[in-house]
């Protein structure tokens, strides 16, 4: 049986990854790895690192991102970010960004120009049912000279939210 | 073999509907738009009843089908807690005057239209139905919890078709609203 194209979790991974592109990177004009190995933020006092946790939506289950946003501190010197604060302020943004009911969910069959597939998007719904929400936002203190705020969301397609038929073709 | 069969499973995937009643609306007849607040837990029933006559036959079977009554009605819970629900969920007006709200007087029945609307996640339509002239019938319930606490609604659609909050022969006692399959 051939996977419809909203099913595929290549065009959901992107789909999310061109949301997140779109509403928080570029208009923050902040640098983003979409599980680059090559990323490099050796010159980037604040980036955005996004983890695929989980591979569902589409399957009946879910899909979990982890967003994770890095801030320098440098040590004592006076533009560190040694309080936190623009941690704190990107972190607002991005679920600024994220606080939506869905996404649109694209084809990427040719993926310099996805094209919107209709009636199919990715519900932004934590496992407590609350849409919009985060599943989980934590503050992870120090690393490494950076700290770091950890996002996670939960997505899913609405026919995930369906009991399954008792057989597929 | 019937070979009509040919598809499994989910047919129009923008329909699923997921989450809540997310906005509730009761308008005093000839008044203006009340939003009653966050509505957890709402449930809209359409009930319908039938009388039924059996013939002789052996073994009997229906032979007529009379429909004899239809009803509409909304349940779900008030969580926002301030004199104008209270009034209100005690079947009083939705405009009270005063922060004391008497409760066992006998006064004339209190009439509104509801409405509630929520969307479908999908395509963002929204599903409506309305309620021309309604009454609530619920007890008010407060209770005590570490979570927002709400009483109870219950609110019973009654027959329209004078129009008097707007219903008419064709709807007596409302209307569901919903977009066509595949929309």
């Amino acid at each position: 049986m051939t996977v419809p194209v909203e099913r595929k979790s290549g065009n959901i991974v992107r789909s999310i990854n061109k949301f997140i592109e779109d509403n928080f990177s570029t208009p923050n004009s902040i640098d983003t790895n979409f599980q680059d190995s090559l990323f490099d933020n050796r010159d980037k006092d604040l980036w955005l690192d996004v983890k695929i946790l989980k591979h569902g939506a589409g399957r009946l289950s879910e899909t979990m991102v982890q967003l994770d946003v890095y801030s320098r501190v440098r040590g004592d010197e006076d533009d560190g970010d040694q309080m936190g604060a623009d941690l704190i302020d990107a972190a607002d943004k991005l679920h600024a960004a994220m606080h939506v009911d869905r996404i649109q969910l694209y084809d990427f069959t040719t993926p310099a120009s996805p094209t919107p597939v209709a009636s199919r998007v990715l519900m932004v719904q934590n496992s407590a049912g609350k849409f919009r929400e985060p599943e989980d936002d934590t503050d992870v203190v120090y690393e490494a000279g950076v700290i770091r705020r950890s996002l996670t969301y939960r997505f899913r397609l609405p026919s995930d939210a369906s009991a399954s038929p008792a057989y597929y073709d | 073999m019937y070979a009509g069969f040919t598809k499994q499973g989910g047919i129009d995937e923008s329909a699923y509907v997921v989450g809540h009643w997310s906005e509730i609306l009761a308008t005093p007849c000839g008044g203006s738009d009340y939003h009653v607040g966050n509505c957890p837990d709402g449930t809209l029933e359409v009930s319908r009843e039938y009388y039924t006559h059996e013939d002789t036959s052996l073994p009997r079977k229906v032979d007529i089908v009379v429909p004899i009554r239809t009803g509409m009605k909304f349940t779900g819970v008030v969580e926002e807690i301030h004199r104008r629900n209270i009034s209100w969920l005690l079947g009083q007006s939705l405009a009270p005057t005063s922060s004391y709200i008497y409760v066992g007087a006998m006064g004339p029945a209190y009439f509104f239209t509801l409405r509630g609307r929520r969307h479908r996640p999908a395509d963002n339509i929204a599903l409506e139905f309305c309620m021309w002239k309604c009454m609530v019938s619920s007890l008010f319930s407060l209770g005590s919890g570490d979570e927002a606490q709400g009483s109870p609604l219950e609110v019973t659609a009654l027959d329209d078709t004078d129009g008097d909050c707007g219903g008419s022969a064709t709807g007596p006692l409302g209307y569901l609203w919903a977009p066509a399959p595949g929309t």
